[in-house]
């Protein structure tokens, strides 16, 4: 019969100094994961370090909250901190990471953003593992058929190319386009944190106090409109509800995600939004490697978000970033010993740059160590955007599993098919209720 | 052999056949019945025990949950186009089975076969064939004139219906049980009614339909039951899209999502306490009005 | 002998010939336009098949052009599901599971069925009562406590949460046994009984053979119905992969990597086709067993 029970519980950690370690990591990932375990144990003869992969986080936080949980665990995007953080799930690490002789001097180790991503409200629960970097992603050779060498920088540039980019055909449908904003096109689900991200749109804390942004921050209400006037721009003739027509249909007819009839890899589309890790499948087609030379024959180029004309000089150089996290449970029986595996961990070059190399997924560490030899020439715009201070995710919040984020999605996808009349009170009704979804939660 | 002995073994035959039922009665009916009622008046997450919060969930639910309201409009509305559409479907499909001297067992099986695919396999086939880019539906209407067909599970205002359109393809297990009750009505009353030179919609209303208001009364029962639990469907056409609406989220979706995603228990049951009493209702409705307008030839539901 | 007919005789003769021919025309004409409803009916009903078939040939690029028919026919999709997700496993798994809760509604049921109907005692009409009734109780109901109860035992991820319940009745194959258990004729038990026959072995010597074909009816319909469930195994089996069930597999299938609309398609087919070939050589058996349910309440 299948398999009948759950994961075992780790025996009690009381006489001896055990740490368990649960991830999510599987496959080839957990093999790196696991190596770099083996370090640690090895470091540390008298500790017994286990590592459990495959293990989601719905399930660790259960664990943690019926007191059977790991010592540590690996949270695998940063959408979650807030749940783990502000449901006191994890501890706060900051005395840990302060002690003079086994702390930890977190600006000179990780870069600034992830450390930012690493903190809720104020209150540092984790430390940040790798990331995953979601950039701008242009079609070289489309640009320059109509005249372009470089990628927009504005997002005024980024309507104006992308309505000379774009083609329609006999019935009047789009066949190709320039550029889509719009919730939904592809995966992910964040098509409304990368529009925020273009204008620089906090999700937190506009006063400080950890309460929703957007309501607040006239950035959002600029972002939406801003969208608004494009889709009525580059598809409708100035017509947006031609225009939210057309882009439905066109993104019905959307390529395969995971292949090569990827709208971006045909040319269907011209630039998008999109992670560090498709650029594998962008450079060799379904072979799925980083290679100096692509063979795939899309002749592609990665740069940091357009941003809002008056935000050139400040924000420009940026992207999102999402980073998996390690964090020790409330509840931990070893708090010492999981701050020594956790401090190694998070700052094992060998995993990072292992890990970058296999999964494509850069680290966060400062470190020139944590970055594999091996990386195309061409990968570097993913570096820069890692690096850059303003690059972010958002200061976390308690929403259970990032519910806010859903709901900026859902608020994203009604504005842009017609269903919304009014966005700056429809952003101010989802402020409120973000803050009374954290005020549910407390 | 004296009656008596009889009388006493059986007893104990009687309770061992019945013990699977009742044991199954009380550990899967009856006290995750007591059970949820209770957990509906407290606020737990499946790990911690639960807390005691009084009427809070019902607060909440009546006067803070929107997606509770949205929810519950589209089941209703749902429920009442879909059960009077489907009856009269499955009634003129049948009736159309009915008239052929040949080859009815065969167009019987055709009509049958839809409902006999799974509703997974059924949404996504309907998802494809509704893609408002390169669905053959929409390709179909085009080519008739209608310029701007809807797009189906990808527009609010259509994704309904294209649920309500899956559901009338699966029409055949409904279909069938009134085919059993058109045949079942006795030849001697339609040529009684044809002597009296009745024409065939008089036919219809007057001997026909009359004799098939039982199976009308059971399927309007069945169909109430079914559809404020509908489920399936939705979910699977609301993740090929993006449902963001939630014109295709339903009262069993929003069970699931309170249970399952938010781990909000109590509130879940609270929410299924609520789905209890109002299928309830509409039940009693439908029997209490059954005396005026089902017709029994045996007199009546209860033997 | 033939008469030689009057001129008034004649005239009804010729009058009565036509009246027969236009009845026979319009019998004629109806027949066509039945057929034709009909037809166009089947049709539709069929469409929907017919496309998935037909796409499910396709290659990936044209599953997504307006076409219809497949330039060239990809035999090799068929294959390639295979190794594109574990299709195999998900089909075992799926049938491990409808045979096993069949086998226990069809054990747990027949027993309740043959008391009620076969037996006269007190009390049978209101167990029959509540038996129907928990046939009206909205699932939710019962669903989070029931879930908890799994969580406990630990069976979650298991098949077991799915199986187990079968072994304890299920009210539907109840009701429908005894529908048909109540046709049979009492004096085959009283028969038997004055024979000194006791009451297990008259259920399953001589009663549970001639209802076979009712057997048959709710063993289909739960091996159906448990081909079909979705939610059952949402709830218990899909954190563990392992224990996918194609429905959960189908429906996840989009998600995984390397497949495409057309493939989507072809593990459509893949899915129905053991339940629509089961039906096309069980159709009486299905068709009767609805039957049975329907009809008079």
């Amino acid at each position: 019969m299948g398999g009948l029970a759950g994961v075992a519980v780790p025996a009690a950690a009381a006489s001896t100094r055990t740490v368990t370690i649960w991830s999510n990591y599987n496959g080839a990932g957990l093999d790196l994961w696991n190596s770099a375990v083996a370090r640690v144990q090895a470091a540390h003869p008298e500790l017994k370090v286990v590592s459990v992969g495959s293990i989601d986080m719905a399930k660790s936080l259960a664990a943690i909250n019926a007191g059977t949980g790991p010592d540590l665990s690996v949270s695998s995007g940063s959408g979650n901190l807030g749940w783990f953080c502000g449901s006191g799930a994890w501890q706060d690490i900051s005395k840990l990471a302060r002690n003079s002789t086994t702390g930890l001097n977190l600006t000179t180790t990780f870069s600034a953003a992830s450390l930012a991503a690493t903190t809720s409200n104020h209150i540092r629960c984790g430390l940040p593992l790798s990331t995953e970097v979601f950039a701008f992603y242009f079609n070289k050779d489309i640009l320059s058929k109509y005249g372009y060498t470089a990628p927009p920088k504005t997002t005024d540039e980024l309507t104006a190319m992308s309505k000379k980019m774009t083609t329609f055909d006999a019935n009047g449908d789009i066949k190709t386009a320039g550029f889509v904003p719009w919730a939904g096109y592809y995966g992910f689900a964040m098509d409304s944190m990368w529009l925020g991200q273009m204008f620089g749109a906090k999700w937190y804390s506009v006063d400080g106090k950890g309460t929703s942004g957007f309501g607040v921050d006239p950035a959002w209400t600029a972002a939406f409109n801003w969208q608004h006037h494009f889709i009525a721009t580059v598809f409708g003739g100035g017509d947006f509800a031609k225009g939210s027509r057309l882009v439905t249909k066109f993104v019905a007819g959307r390529g395969d995600e995971w292949g090569t009839s990827h709208d971006f890899m045909t040319g269907r589309v011209a630039m998008k939004w999109d992670a560090n890790w498709m650029s594998q499948m962008f450079c060799t087609g379904d072979n799925w490697t980083l290679a100096s030379t692509c063979t795939s024959g899309l002749n592609f180029g990665i740069a940091p978000f357009p941003v809002a004309p008056k935000l050139v000089n400040t924000l420009y150089g940026a992207g999102v970033v999402g980073e998996p996290s390690i964090g020790i449970s409330k509840g931990s029986k070893n708090v010492k010993d999981a701050w020594t595996v956790m401090k190694a961990l998070a700052t094992d070059t060998t995993f990072a740059a292992a890990y970058d190399s296999y999964g494509a997924s850069p680290s966060v560490l400062l470190s020139s160590l944590a970055k594999p030899k091996s990386q195309p020439a061409w990968y570097e715009p993913i570096y820069s955007i890692v690096k850059n201070p303003k690059s972010g995710y958002h200061a976390m919040q308690n929403t259970g599993e990032h519910q806010e984020e859903g709901l900026l999605q859902d608020l994203m996808a009604s504005w842009q098919a017609g269903q919304t009349p009014n966005i700056s009170s429809a952003l101010s009704d989802l402020g409120t209720q973000v803050n009374q979804i954290i005020a549910y939660n407390k | 052999m004296p009656k008596r002995k009889r009388l006493k073994r059986p007893r104990l035959f009687i309770f061992l056949c019945l013990s699977p039922w009742i044991f199954g009665m009380v550990g899967f009916t009856l006290y995750p019945m007591i059970a949820s009622f209770y957990q509906s008046f407290t606020k737990f997450n499946l790990i911690d025990s639960p807390k005691w919060v009084g009427l809070q969930n019902y607060h909440r639910m009546f006067f803070q949950d929107p997606l509770f309201w949205k929810a519950l409009r589209n089941t209703m509305w749902i429920s009442a186009i879909s059960i009077p559409l489907r009856i009269a479907f499955a009634i003129f499909a049948a009736w159309i089975l009915t008239k052929p001297k040949r080859g009815t067992n065969f167009y019987r099986t055709i009509f049958f076969l839809p409902s006999m695919v799974p509703a997974v396999a059924g949404t996504m086939v309907f998802a494809y064939i509704f893609n408002p880019a390169y669905g053959p539906v929409n390709r179909g209407l085009q080519a008739i004139g209608i310029k701007n067909p809807p797009f189906w599970f990808m527009d609010p205002h259509w994704s309904k219906w294209g649920l309500i359109i899956l559901g009338l393809w699966g029409i055949g297990d409904t279909m069938i049980i009134f085919l059993a009750g058109l045949l079942d009505v006795p030849r001697t009353l339609y040529e009684a009614a044809s002597l009296e030179g009745a024409t065939a919609w008089q036919s219809f209303r007057y001997v026909t339909f009359p004799m098939i208001t039982p199976v009308i009364f059971f399927s309007g029962v069945t169909g109430v039951i079914g559809s404020f639990q509908y489920f399936t469907q939705a979910y699977v056409a609301s993740g090929q899209v993006n449902d963001y609406s939630h014109s295709m989220y339903f009262y069993a979706t929003h069970i699931y999502h309170e249970a399952f995603q938010a781990y909000d228990m109590g509130y879940a049951s609270a929410l299924a306490w609520v789905l209890l009493v109002i299928t309830l209702f509409f039940t009693a409705i439908i029997l209490q009005t059954q005396k005026r307008w089902v017709h029994y030839p045996n007199g009546s539901l209860f033997k | 002998m033939r008469q030689k007919l009057t001129g008034t005789e004649s005239q009804h003769y010729l009058d009565a010939l036509a009246a027969k021919r236009k009845k026979k025309v319009n019998a004629f004409l109806h027949a066509v336009a039945q057929h034709a409803v009909l037809i166009s009916l089947s049709a539709v009903f069929l469409l929907p098949l017919f496309l998935v078939t037909v796409i499910s040939l396709m290659n990936h690029g044209q599953a997504q052009t307006r076409s219809l028919w497949p330039h060239p026919f990809v035999w090799h999709n068929y294959l390639a599901v295979f190794t594109a997700v574990p299709f195999i496993k998900w089909t075992l798994n799926t049938m491990f599971v409808a045979a096993l809760s069949t086998i226990g509604t069809v054990i747990s049921s027949v027993p309740p069925a043959y008391v009620l109907s076969r037996l006269q005692w007190r009390g049978r009409g209101i167990t029959f009562i509540i038996i129907l009734s928990t046939m009206m109780l909205p699932g939710q109901v019962t669903m989070i406590p029931v879930y908890i109860i799994f969580a406990k035992l630990h069976w979650i991820p298991s098949f077991l949460p799915l199986i187990v319940p079968a072994f304890f009745a299920d009210a539907f194959s109840i009701f429908l046994l005894r529908q048909f258990f109540v046709s049979i004729p009492d004096e085959i038990s009283d028969a038997a009984r004055i024979d000194g026959c006791g009451e297990f072995k008259l259920m399953m010597r001589i009663i549970v053979p001639l209802a076979k074909p009712a057997i048959m009816a709710i063993a289909l319909f739960s091996f159906l119905g448990s081909w079909d469930n979705f939610f059952g195994p949402l709830l218990y089996v899909v954190e563990n992969p392992n224990l996918w069930t194609l429905g959960i597999g189908l429906n996840a299938f989009q998600g995984l990597h390397h497949v495409e609309a057309n493939m989507m398609m072809t593990a459509s087919v893949l899915f129905m086709a053991p339940v629509i070939i089961l039906f096309f050589f069980a159709q009486k058996v299905f068709i009767e067993g609805i039957t049975l349910t329907g009809v008079k309440g």
